[in-house]
């Protein structure tokens, strides 16, 4: 049945309404989750607050239950979902500078404009350095970066495939894992100095 | 620890468990060796010179013309609006591009039939739908269209049919025949069609 749209269920101008109410309610839960604040989200760096891991850890492994079990009832077809292809350089760099980012400025880009909505200065800035960025690297990608962005192209490989063991028993590795990342993390705040936001 | 954690630790336990213990199904698309070998059998997977013709004249918004001989020999004659996948480029991402559009009639040609028959069973095997081979390739293509031989006398009169058709496509793709000093192979780059429509058919033979 699924995709909807490139099966031609539903139309393809469809997408940008999907997107709208996607776009809202992603919004709506990162606003509902404190995540407009910077602090909140630096916390999980400092140790005093792990709201950011469990809520995107949690979204994972909901979205790979839902895309293994719709496939399992044949309403989704897999084959047909786009993968991101791995370019291994560019991702590490770009996870470093990204994790940095996250550190320093507080917010990711997500964050950032819902930080935004909310009045928030620190918020604005980071967009602005956001639009900085793109531009530099913009203008500069035929010139600079090219050759370490396509570099050490892996195609889409999927990680339990590199494992060689099946996507279930994967799942099942990743739910114990993030089992055991919510109960330790829930204890680090207690032996952290407590900070107040 | 709170309850709601704890129910819900063990409905994502329950679920990993679940998905662990379910049996496998296979969920790849390729196609089954019975499957594949009723479709070898289906001579349907045919078009003739003359179809293919007939449709790049009549400007088919459904005709792909897949070229899966090299480039070289791609970019020294080729079909009109065909594209070049060479045969073992078939099955990367960029072919797939062209081949997975199910709306278009793709139609595979080489020189001869071999290359093409080739490209058919890969991407038949793949599952592509509505893929096809232009019999005989080239070859028959310079023999059939750009340079068509004259029925003999007393042959039956479709075959002079066909040849009055094959003589205007001839002279759309600047072959041997056309009367114009069009010159030699390779498609004309404007000019409009001069095909004779093939003639509706009467009762043939006889009354």
């Amino acid at each position: 049945m699924g995709p909807l749209i490139p099966n031609e269920i539903i139309g393809a101008n469809w997408d940008f309404l999907i997107a709208l109410l996607v776009g809202i309610g992603f919004g709506y839960i990162l606003e509902r989750a404190g995540f407009s604040s910077s602090r909140k989200l630096a916390g999980v760096f400092y140790g005093y607050d792990f709201v950011v891991l469990r809520v995107f850890f949690t979204a994972a492994i909901t979205a790979a239950f839902g895309l293994y079990y719709f496939q399992y009832f044949e309403w989704i077809d897999l084959s047909m979902i786009y993968i991101n292809p791995l370019y291994l350089t560019s991702t590490l760099i770009g996870g470093v500078i990204m994790g940095f980012g996250f550190i320093i400025g507080g917010y990711c880009p997500g964050t950032s404009v819902c930080g935004a909505m909310i009045g928030k200065i620190d918020a604005m800035v980071f967009i602005g350095g956001i639009f900085l960025g793109i531009f530099f690297y913009g203008e500069t990608y035929e010139l600079l970066w090219k050759k370490i962005y396509l570099d050490n192209f892996l195609g889409a490989p999927l990680v339990f495939d590199s494992l060689g063991i099946s996507n279930a028993l994967f799942i099942l590795g990743l739910s114990i894992a993030a089992l055991l990342a919510f109960w330790i993390t829930a204890q680090i705040p207690k032996f952290v100095k407590r900070v107040d936001y | 620890m709170n309850l709601r954690y704890t129910l819900l630790s063990i409905i994502l336990l329950i679920l990993a468990f679940g998905f662990v213990l379910l049996p496998k199904k296979d969920f790849s698309k390729d196609l089954g060796a019975e499957d594949m070998l009723l479709a070898v059998l289906d001579d349907s997977r045919f078009l003739s010179t003359d179809e293919v013709a007939n449709m790049i004249i009549n400007q088919d918004p459904n005709l792909l013309l897949i070229d899966v001989r090299i480039a070289d020999q791609f970019s020294e004659f080729n079909l009109r609006g065909a594209v070049n996948l060479p045969l073992d480029s078939l099955l990367t991402e960029g072919a797939d591009m062209y081949l997975s559009q199910t709306a278009k009639t793709k139609v595979f040609y080489s020189n001869g039939s071999i290359y093409s028959s080739q490209a058919w069973l890969l991407s038949k095997r793949k599952g592509y739908k509505n893929v096809f081979i232009m019999r005989g390739g080239l070859n028959q293509w310079i023999e059939t269209i750009m340079q068509p031989t004259e029925p003999k006398p007393g042959e039956p009169q479709t075959a002079f049919q066909t040849y009055e058709a094959r003589k205007g496509a001839s002279q759309f793709f600047g072959g041997g025949s056309a009367d114009a000093s069009s010159s030699g192979a390779g498609a004309p780059k404007s000019g409009s069609p001069t095909l004779k429509k093939g003639k509706k058919k009467g009762a043939a033979g006889g009354c």
